[in-house]
């Protein structure tokens, strides 16, 4: 098990190496003077050289990397070249934001997504598996920031039900606040209710074709009791890792949808980051959801080694 | 002498046209043999209603696609009507903020969409599958690195991967071709090494072996065949994933540049008008919505009917 947990843990620094030095050699090639986009068309030369001068942009890249990686080290992520404050409290703050967009769009999907791949799969090739198949086909197939615009003018236009932007308001209501999240969330969710569920149901309809089962069936169990004791566990299996992996898909979806939403996340920050290249913030920024995207791998590799004993004992 | 050297070259003659002989027979046989399989796949295909559906849905697009210039009633990039007008008998879906006729770039933008993904899927599976195949097939330190490398690559977010690219770069199709293409480089090695490994154990791997057939031969006229069957309908979902992602660059305002006229990019430019006239971002965004899912089902077909078989 350590040298497991070992092994997960290296890889994880290993790619966050990797990533952080990807960023600054891209970011190296990049046209965009970081300095000129935080001052301005109108600011003279001499300005922007000062500018470069006092956040070292004109020392050689592997310099800063080596400077950036050990501030990291100690815990300093830096100064934004454009907004002029500290990576972390601006990441800080919109990573907030973000989180609480996935979390609760997880704490609904998921539960979903499980039960309707599960309905699905027992009831293989009878009307509802039809039905659920055929949404959840459609669901996975309709990209983040369409569904997006659909729910927009379905519930803010057409109907006026709900707001369609997100921009929160610090003297509105927690309640209103959380109203204006309910669409992007829907948006988020969609495709990964739809493919949760298709997952599961291949899952579940495996699960209930093996041996253990039909044997539980014909010592006379009842289905119900047979689903619920001995499918449910091992079909989740396959479904929980698939979450796991697709949490950097969602990174993408979150930048989409935040910007659709004009939601002031970590993604839409990202996206402006890339945009001015300011790499220092998009390092920060880059860093924290290759952490999310990374460590979300390693709990479900870890997750699958307590649900599956074949695993722990090889 | 020369009698015999006369003799000798034309035996080898009728020797080689025997070989030119049976060669082409051989060719022919599996070449009948393919046409008999193809029928078989098609046959199971129609009986399949989500790939008649599916099917149905790819070609439309394709035909719009192709007769654009014909069916668009404008020019898709030139003023045709006043800014943001209602859907009338003249602008079937109105016009954009600038007055061009949606319609018009909606049809011309099926070009941009299905030039695009299927180029970027087929780029991505020129430099995958070999990847694959060597790692698969060699194993040790080659598929250590590759799969490590991949690993890396396949952990970090693809959107900001196209993000990182495009801003570096600027935009072009090319540009959102390759990063595509470099997005879908690590699922495609993973799929292909994973079936190579499947079919390196095999009886007529080890016969091709034993032949002392070349490496490249082994892998590219002995495993590629046999691993082609699940890639093909890797590579429906992968063009999918592509339209997708062009899409979503588009809508980013990363995607191909203004004033050709591309869906995502469509919805960019419309979103601000959103609550004023929907339709200029809704017709985008349901074309692309119903191509990715025209594709979806028409892969489910083709999984389906592989495994009736």
């Amino acid at each position: 098990m350590l040298r497991f947990l070992l092994n997960r843990f290296g890889t994880m620094l290993l790619t966050m190496l990797v990533i952080s030095m990807m960023v600054f050699i891209v970011a190296e090639v990049v046209p965009i003077d970081p300095a000129r986009n935080a001052l301005g068309r109108y600011a003279t030369q001499e300005n922007v050289d000062e500018l470069r001068e006092k956040m070292g942009l004109n020392r050689p890249v592997i310099v800063r990397y080596i400077n950036w990686i050990s501030g990291v080290l100690r815990g300093d992520f830096g100064q934004s070249i454009h907004f002029q404050r500290p990576v972390a409290d601006l990441v800080k703050v919109r990573l907030k934001r973000s989180l609480a967009l996935a979390a609760l769009g997880f704490a609904y999907m998921i539960p979903l997504g499980l039960a309707l791949g599960c309905i699905a799969g027992i009831t293989e090739g009878k009307l509802l598996d039809r039905i659920i198949s055929v949404t959840s086909s459609i669901f996975v197939s309709i990209p983040g920031f369409a569904s997006g615009i659909f729910m927009i003018v379905i519930f803010a236009l057409w109907l006026g039900w709900l707001p369609g932007t997100s921009i929160p308001d610090p003297d509105a209501s927690p309640l209103d606040n959380l109203t204006k999240l309910i669409l992007p969330i829907l948006a988020l969710s969609l495709d990964e209710i739809g493919y949760l569920a298709r997952f599961t149901r291949i899952s579940m309809a495996e699960v209930l074709e093996s041996d253990y089962i039909r044997t539980a069936i014909l010592k006379g169990i009842p289905r119900i009791k047979v689903i619920w004791r001995h499918a449910l566990r091992n079909a989740l299996i396959a479904p929980f890792t698939a979450i796991m992996l697709h949490v950097n898909w969602l990174v993408g979806g979150v930048v989409v949808i935040e910007v659709l939403f004009n939601y002031p996340g970590l993604g839409r920050l990202l996206l402006e980051a890339a945009l001015r290249n300011d790499i220092i913030l998009l390092e920060g920024g880059t860093l924290v959801l290759t952490f999310v995207a990374v460590s979300s791998q390693v709990i479900g590799d870890i997750g699958i080694y307590f649900m599956n004993p074949r695993i722990r004992f090889e | 002498m020369s009698g015999s050297s006369n003799s000798l070259s034309s035996k080898e003659s009728i020797a080689s046209a025997a070989h030119d002989q049976h060669k082409r027979a051989k060719w022919f046989e599996r070449l009948s043999l393919s046409i008999a399989r193809f029928r078989r796949a098609i046959s199971r295909l129609v009986l399949s209603k989500s790939a008649t559906i599916g099917t149905a849905i790819i070609l439309l697009w394709v035909f719009i696609a192709i007769a654009a210039p014909v069916i668009s009633p404008y020019s898709p990039t030139e003023i045709s009507g006043s800014k943001l007008e209602h859907p009338s008998a003249e602008h079937w879906l109105g016009t954009d903020h600038i007055g061009r006729d949606v319609l018009s770039r909606l049809f011309w933008g099926t070009r941009v969409v299905l030039l695009l993904a299927p180029l970027s899927v087929l780029l991505g599976i020129m430099i995958g599958a070999p990847l694959g195949l060597i790692s698969g097939y060699v194993g040790g330190v080659i598929d250590l690195l590759t799969m490590r490398a991949i690993d890396i690559l396949m952990s970090f977010p693809t959107l900001l991967i196209y993000i990182l690219i495009i801003t570096s770069i600027g935009s072009s199709p090319i540009i959102v071709v390759i990063s595509v293409a470099i997005g879908t480089v690590p699922p495609v090695t993973r799929i292909v090494r994973s079936l190579t490994l499947d079919e390196r154990t095999k009886d007529y791997v080890s016969a091709a072996r034993l032949r002392g057939e070349r490496r490249s031969y082994i892998l590219l006229r002995e495993i590629l065949p046999n691993v082609s069957g699940p890639l093909i309908v890797d590579a429906t979902i992968r063009v999918g994933y592509a339209i997708m992602a062009i899409g979503s660059l588009g809508f980013l305002g990363l995607g191909v540049p203004p004033p050709t006229p591309d869906w995502g990019g469509m919805i960019n430019e419309g979103r601000q008008w959103i609550f004023l006239m929907p339709l200029v971002v809704l017709a985008p965004a349901a074309a692309l919505s119903s191509i990715v899912i025209g594709l979806n089902l028409f892969a489910d077909g083709i999984r389906e009917a592989g495994q009736q078989q």
